[in-house]
């Protein structure tokens, strides 16, 4: 099932914070994860990520660093504490959000 | 559109020419590692690029929510650091002429705070110096780098006593010989000069601290300058070729000291008129209170000739 553009972009700072709370990965891996995880659901359009990245980085949930993997200079992301804060909350409001939508989508 | 070209949309808008490096060599990347994955797949090489850009997706919105990201506060922050060192050295141009008010200090002891507070502006100045070279702003840097070469000449505006002394060193001495006024003991002349002729030990320490006072703001001085041009060597370095705003930087530096200038000079001249009209204030009272006392004693006089007159006349 393919989601509308709106959804995607509004919770993909989550998602991407929750790929990254396990380990630490760049840009492209960061995709392909959420394409495995998702099974393959999640047809963003991928440039859309780096500036989500970078204010993620803004707000001091990501720190970044570079590393060389292949004979390529790769920035790889990690979630800081603050982060992992920051999707705990997004994860709470999710699970209650989708909860009532769920109830108004029942009701009719 | 091949690959290059996308990357030059997406990054288009980007002015930090860091923040822009890095993008590129992030998206080059992310493109590259795509179309791999298109290859592998089996998929020519012509097709697997096209693919993998289609896949980015715009570049115009990419470009635009970058644009967002890294060029907000640039402006904000330049202006901020510039002026940051010398918004101390405001508040300590009023303060004061409030002591002074108060007869806390004289003014020997008045520029030698002034000079401490120098050493204050200094530290701020590394923070900002140091925030500069970790943030990697390149206008950042310069904008630093051409304020810290001009804060000196500001520092000699404010340390103008100290600098006076020191020039009248070469002028006095040619104009006393010309008027044939005695140098001994004058007041009007530099401490330099009194160190060596007044023979009441009160010249010497004045002189003393005086000389203190140059040499730390040569020193100070000193520093400014130094770090100033490291920071212009810095930008320098971390400049790369593709240079495209360059005559906006220079603009906005220029107004940026401009306007710190413009502050200084503003501020400290009101400080100053402040700061003598207290004194005039002051010395308005002491006058006043001066005469009250000889009045007394011409009353005093005249009471005790009258007195004499009376018992003469008795």
């Amino acid at each position: 099932m393919k989601y509308s553009k709106a959804l995607i972009k509004g919770s993909t700072s989550m998602l991407v914070l929750s790929v990254l709370s396990n380990k630490d990965l760049y840009g492209y891996r960061i995709i392909r994860e959420l394409e495995v995880q998702s099974e393959n659901a999640f047809n963003m359009s991928e440039g859309t990520l780096y500036p989500i990245l970078h204010a993620l980085e803004k707000e001091k949930y990501l720190t970044s660093y570079w590393q060389e993997v292949d004979g390529r200079d790769r920035k790889y992301y990690q979630i800081t504490s603050k982060g992992r804060k920051q999707l705990a909350k997004y994860q709470e409001e999710w699970k209650s959000f989708s909860a009532s939508v769920n109830k108004v989508l029942n009701f009719a | 559109m091949n690959k290059e070209d996308y990357i030059n949309e997406v990054t288009a808008l980007i002015k930090n020419k860091t923040a822009r490096k890095d993008v590129r060599k992030e998206i080059e990347a992310h493109i590259d590692d795509r179309t791999k994955y298109y290859l592998d797949a089996g998929y020519g090489e012509e097709e697997s690029t096209a693919k993998a850009l289609e896949r980015m997706g715009s570049p115009t919105e990419v470009a635009k929510d970058f644009e967002k990201l890294h060029n907000n506060e640039l402006w904000i922050t330049l202006s901020v650091i510039s002026l940051l060192g010398y918004i101390i050295g405001m508040i300590c141009g009023f303060f004061n002429p409030l002591f002074a008010y108060v007869n806390l200090v004289d003014f020997y002891e008045m520029d030698v705070k002034i000079s401490i507070i120098s050493v204050l502006t200094f530290c701020a100045a590394t923070v900002s110096f140091v925030f500069a070279v970790k943030s990697k702003e390149i206008d950042l840097l310069r904008t630093y780098g051409i304020a810290a070469i001009i804060s000196p000449l500001l520092s000699f505006y404010a340390l103008r006593p100290a600098a006076y002394h020191f020039i009248s060193v070469f002028t006095d001495f040619p104009a006393a010989l010309k008027s044939g006024e005695t140098i001994f003991g004058d007041e009007a002349f530099s401490p330099f000069f009194r160190t060596f002729t007044n023979a009441d030990g009160n010249g010497t320490i004045k002189s003393f601290l005086i000389w203190t006072l140059i040499i730390l703001v040569i020193v100070i001085a000193s520093l400014h300058i130094i770090t100033g041009i490291i920071c212009l060597i810095y930008a320098k370095k971390l400049k790369n070729d593709e240079d495209c705003n360059t005559y906006e930087n220079i603009l906005k530096v220029f107004i940026s000291v401009l306007i710190s200038v413009c502050i200084v000079t503003v501020i400290g001249t009101g400080a100053e008129i402040v700061r003598d009209g207290a004194i005039v204030f002051k010395s308005y009272f002491e006058d006043y209170s001066h005469n009250d006392e000889e009045v007394t004693e011409e009353q005093e006089y005249s009471d005790s000739i009258k007195n004499s007159v009376s018992e003469e006349d008795i």
